[in-house]
């Protein structure tokens, strides 16, 4: 213990302005933190994200620069031939980090969720989660380079040339699109491959640690951090979109809670679109869904597709896993759903011009509701169950909802806007709907089924609950007046369900590559 | 009868290579305990890989060695609270000052005599105050050796002590190790072969990667003669001659070698008279150990050219 104590003293002396540093820009984002979840677009936010940046670089500094005090790459470094114990010098690292990393940041999110409203003890499992998450993505990641560098130079041109790395493999995996069959969105992996990459980065990061710290074998450090990080793409290129990705939605079972069919009524639905990825043909398949079990919703959270010729031809694509392709489906939303093909130009020559069979299968989240919440809408904040603390903005035509750590429930919204601006008090909310507005609903919680693997630096998230306009083409929204009764039905995860369609015989258009065909 | 002890320092067939490249080839050597041990050779011979090894700064392709008894890959940790070490590459904790790293490294060692620290800061007027990204390379070097002499080390690893340093603070750091002579086994690597010949009591010769030779300084001093004898003008120099015999020379009647097996006069002159029945007004004189070196070296680059060149040496 006497050495661990020995050499914390002499690192805190030695990265006391560093500390002080990182003290200083921490106490600055508890002040400009707060200013900033009054708006979700302005000045003050701009400022705290910046401030939350230098938090997140001036830790990672401290890290760097505190593993490089003692150095484990090299041979000349002075306290190899110290008699250091490795699990002490290890412990006195991890408890400076401890100290000066993750003490300040819990005591700064403690004094954010109480400033925002929010209860310490509730918040403590998601705020050990974004503990793990600062580990994982910050702390290990910092660590692990600065173990197998020599210098904070030689270390943050590391860190330049992963980020080179990476950003280069991203367009090799853009460029190769149509082989996954993706269509130059960032596909998002299912929770259970983000816990996979966690584990990989848990084991692999930490058994370089100990290598070096142990042993002090760059090489062969060097070497498990290459095999992590191809490890790491290989899950999220890969696995991601194999038929792994399905392996927790149960396939096979037929105990779905709706059908889902390809409606082949619709003659439009099968044009081409103008592609975004000019590497691979679109179609918009519109769907029929029925046979909704009462009370539940599904979001649908991959999708994979076969397709197979008169001639014999089959190919199916891999999962893809583009959430930004599919909304909650309840009952009454779901007519307008259409389905994505992303056809490879390989593929193309195949199934276009003549009947294609296509089934289509679906991976889902099945959500249950929680009892609904209404309220009339007041002028101060109000605590709403499952979102946060929910304000009308100054406009009035939005809410504004604050959260901790970004833990919202998926929430149907639904309120009568008007389609007059208010005049500010609460008597004055129109007795009838607004024609032009009669229903309006958003959704809160961008995060409900993704997990962010980035850590927050803030517990306090912002969603806006804003009006949609009646119709697509419609640019007006509406204001929320004061006493305007709005209803919050939150929903909770059931389930992973796995639904097919039944094969449906179309035919897809030609076109040229990178035209546009169809009405 | 008493029975031997362990040796200080011990390597069986230890080698390093990097690649196709081998830095260190088969070095087997014992360090006797009580002894000071200099281990010279050329710039590249291997000299710090050899020490790195046995400070476990690296690891060996092949081979052992072990240091106070401890295998050099067990070399960390409490078993560095009897080994001290001072390179000349070896990093500083720079933003210190002399006295915040004393201050640090005290509680490392059960043994830190604090009287002997006080002791050296005097003898070596190391300022205290003062950062060591501020001193001198001489004054850091002294810094280095106080922070290895302080708690007693039964061994002191030193790589290249001495290198660029002034006269002054080599004798001052050559008095800080004679002092210690008795109760720490030096070994060190150097080039300063006259300051290394006043106090080694042991020498090993490393020549690309292998050890050339290691032996007591005095029966190196006794084995190397340099010989001088006169021959009849007409006399040729026999085409093989013993291996011993070191740089050959001959300017007119005079041939000169150095004998790297000398074991008395009259042996050398039997020998030489074998070859040489003329041979006549013979000169036997001591060689420095900087001389030993030298006529080492020549007749290894010599053996190496002849070698490359196809031509015996």
């Amino acid at each position: 213990m006497t050495q661990i104590i020995n050499i914390l003293r002499k690192d805190i002396r030695h990265l006391r302005l560093e500390i002080l540093a990182s003290v200083a820009v921490l106490l600055l984002f508890l002040v400009v933190e707060p200013r900033a979840w009054a708006e979700l677009y302005g000045s003050a936010l701009s400022a705290s994200q910046i401030v939350a940046g230098l938090v997140c670089v001036s830790w990672g500094i401290i890290i760097l620069r505190l593993v490089h005090a003692e150095r484990l790459a090299g041979s000349n470094q002075f306290w190899t031939t110290r008699p250091y114990e490795w699990p002490k010098l290890l412990a006195a690292k991890a408890l400076f980090v401890i100290l000066f990393v993750y003490v300040p940041l819990v005591l700064a999110q403690f004094y954010l969720l109480h400033h925002a409203g929010f209860s310490i003890a509730a918040n403590l499992s998601p705020l050990l989660h974004n503990l793990l998450r600062v580990t994982c993505v910050l702390v290990l990641p910092l660590a692990c380079i600065a173990a197998v560098t020599t210098s904070f130079g030689q270390a943050a041109l590391s860190l330049l040339g992963f980020a080179v790395l990476l950003a280069a493999l991203q367009s090799a995996f853009n460029y190769l699109g149509s082989v996954s069959a993706t269509i130059g969105l960032p596909r998002r992996a299912p929770l259970f491959i983000l816990s996979a990459e966690f584990a990989i980065v848990v084991a692999f990061l930490s058994a370089v640690l100990l290598l070096q710290y142990s042993r002090r074998l760059t090489m062969k450090s060097i070497a498990i951090l290459g095999s992590a990080v191809v490890l790491l793409i290989a899950t999220q290129q890969i696995l991601a979109g194999s038929a792994a990705a399905a392996s927790g939605y149960a396939t096979g079972v037929s105990d779905a809670p709706a059908s889902i069919a390809i409606d082949t009524s619709k003659r439009q639905a099968f044009s081409m679109w103008l592609p975004r990825n000019t590497r691979t043909a679109m179609y918009a398949v519109p769907l029929q869904f029925s046979n909704f079990t009462p009370g539940v919703t599904l979001s649908l959270e991959a999708q994979r597709y076969t397709l197979t010729t008169a001639e014999g031809y089959t190919w199916t694509s891999n999962w893809l896993t583009d959430y930004s392709f599919f909304d909650s489906l309840r009952p009454k939303s779901s007519s307008s759903l259409r389905s994505f093909l992303d056809i490879p130009w390989s593929v193309y020559p195949h199934v276009a011009g003549h009947p294609v069979s296509i089934r289509i299968e679906f991976l889902a989240s099945q959500l249950a509701n929680d009892t609904p919440y209404t309220y009339s809408l007041p002028n101060e904040a109000h605590s709403v169950p499952h979102v946060g603390v929910c304000k009308l903005d100054d406009a009035e035509e939005n809410l504004l909802c604050r959260g901790a750590f970004g833990n919202f429930s998926l929430v149907d919204v639904s309120t009568t806007g008007s389609p007059d601006p208010c005049d500010g008090s609460a008597d004055a909310a129109p007795t009838t709907p607004a024609p032009l507005i009669p229903e309006t609903g958003s959704l809160v919680g961008t995060r409900r089924l993704t997990q962010n693997p980035m850590p927050e630096i803030s517990p306090v998230m912002i969603n806006m609950v804003h009006l949609n306009p009646p119709h697509p083409n419609d640019q007006r929204t509406g204001y929320l007046c004061p006493g305007t009764p709005v209803t919050f039905a939150a929903k909770h995860f059931e389930r992973h369900v796995y639904i097919a369609t039944p094969p449906a015989t179309i035919t897809l258009n030609e076109a040229p590559r990178g035209g546009r065909v169809g009405p | 009868m008493t029975a031997p002890s362990a040796p200080s320092i011990a390597t069986h067939a230890l080698t390093r290579r990097y690649g196709s490249h081998e830095a260190l080839r088969d070095v087997t050597l014992s360090v006797e305990p009580g002894s000071v041990y200099a281990l010279v050779g050329p710039n590249g011979a291997g000299k710090t890989t050899l020490i790195q090894l046995l400070m476990n700064l690296q690891p060996a392709t092949s081979g052992s060695s072990e240091l106070l008894g401890v295998p050099s890959a067990h070399v960390r940790g409490a078993a560095l609270n009897r080994i001290g070490y001072v390179s000349e590459s070896q990093e500083m904790p720079l933003w210190m000052t002399v006295g915040g790293m004393l201050d640090y490294l005290r509680p490392f060692y059960p043994t830190w005599d604090a009287g002997l620290e006080r002791q050296l800061v005097t003898d070596f007027a190391l300022p205290l105050t003062r950062k060591l990204k501020h001193l001198s390379r001489g004054m850091r070097m002294k810094a280095a050796f106080l922070s290895a002499l302080c708690y007693r080390p039964a061994l002191l690893v030193l790589d290249e002590p001495f290198s660029g340093l002034d006269p002054l603070v080599r004798d001052e750091l050559i008095q800080g190790l004679l002092d210690r002579i008795g109760e720490t086994t030096i070994f060190l690597s150097s080039h300063d072969l006259a300051e290394i010949e006043s106090f080694a009591s042991h020498v090993g010769y490393l020549e690309q990667g292998s050890l050339v030779f290691s032996e007591e300084m005095t029966t190196l001093s006794n084995r190397f003669r340099r010989v001088e004898f006169q021959v009849d003008p007409a006399t040729a120099i026999p085409s093989r001659l013993p291996a011993t015999w070191l740089g050959v020379e001959r300017s007119g009647s005079l041939v000169r070698f150095t004998d790297s097996s000398f074991h008395s006069d009259s042996e050398a002159v039997a020998q030489v008279e074998s070859l040489f029945p003329s041979a006549g007004n013979f000169e036997f004189v001591p060689l420095s150990l900087r001389s030993i070196f030298l006529a080492n070296a020549r007749s290894q680059g010599a053996q190496r050219a002849a070698a490359n060149s196809g031509v015996p040496a």
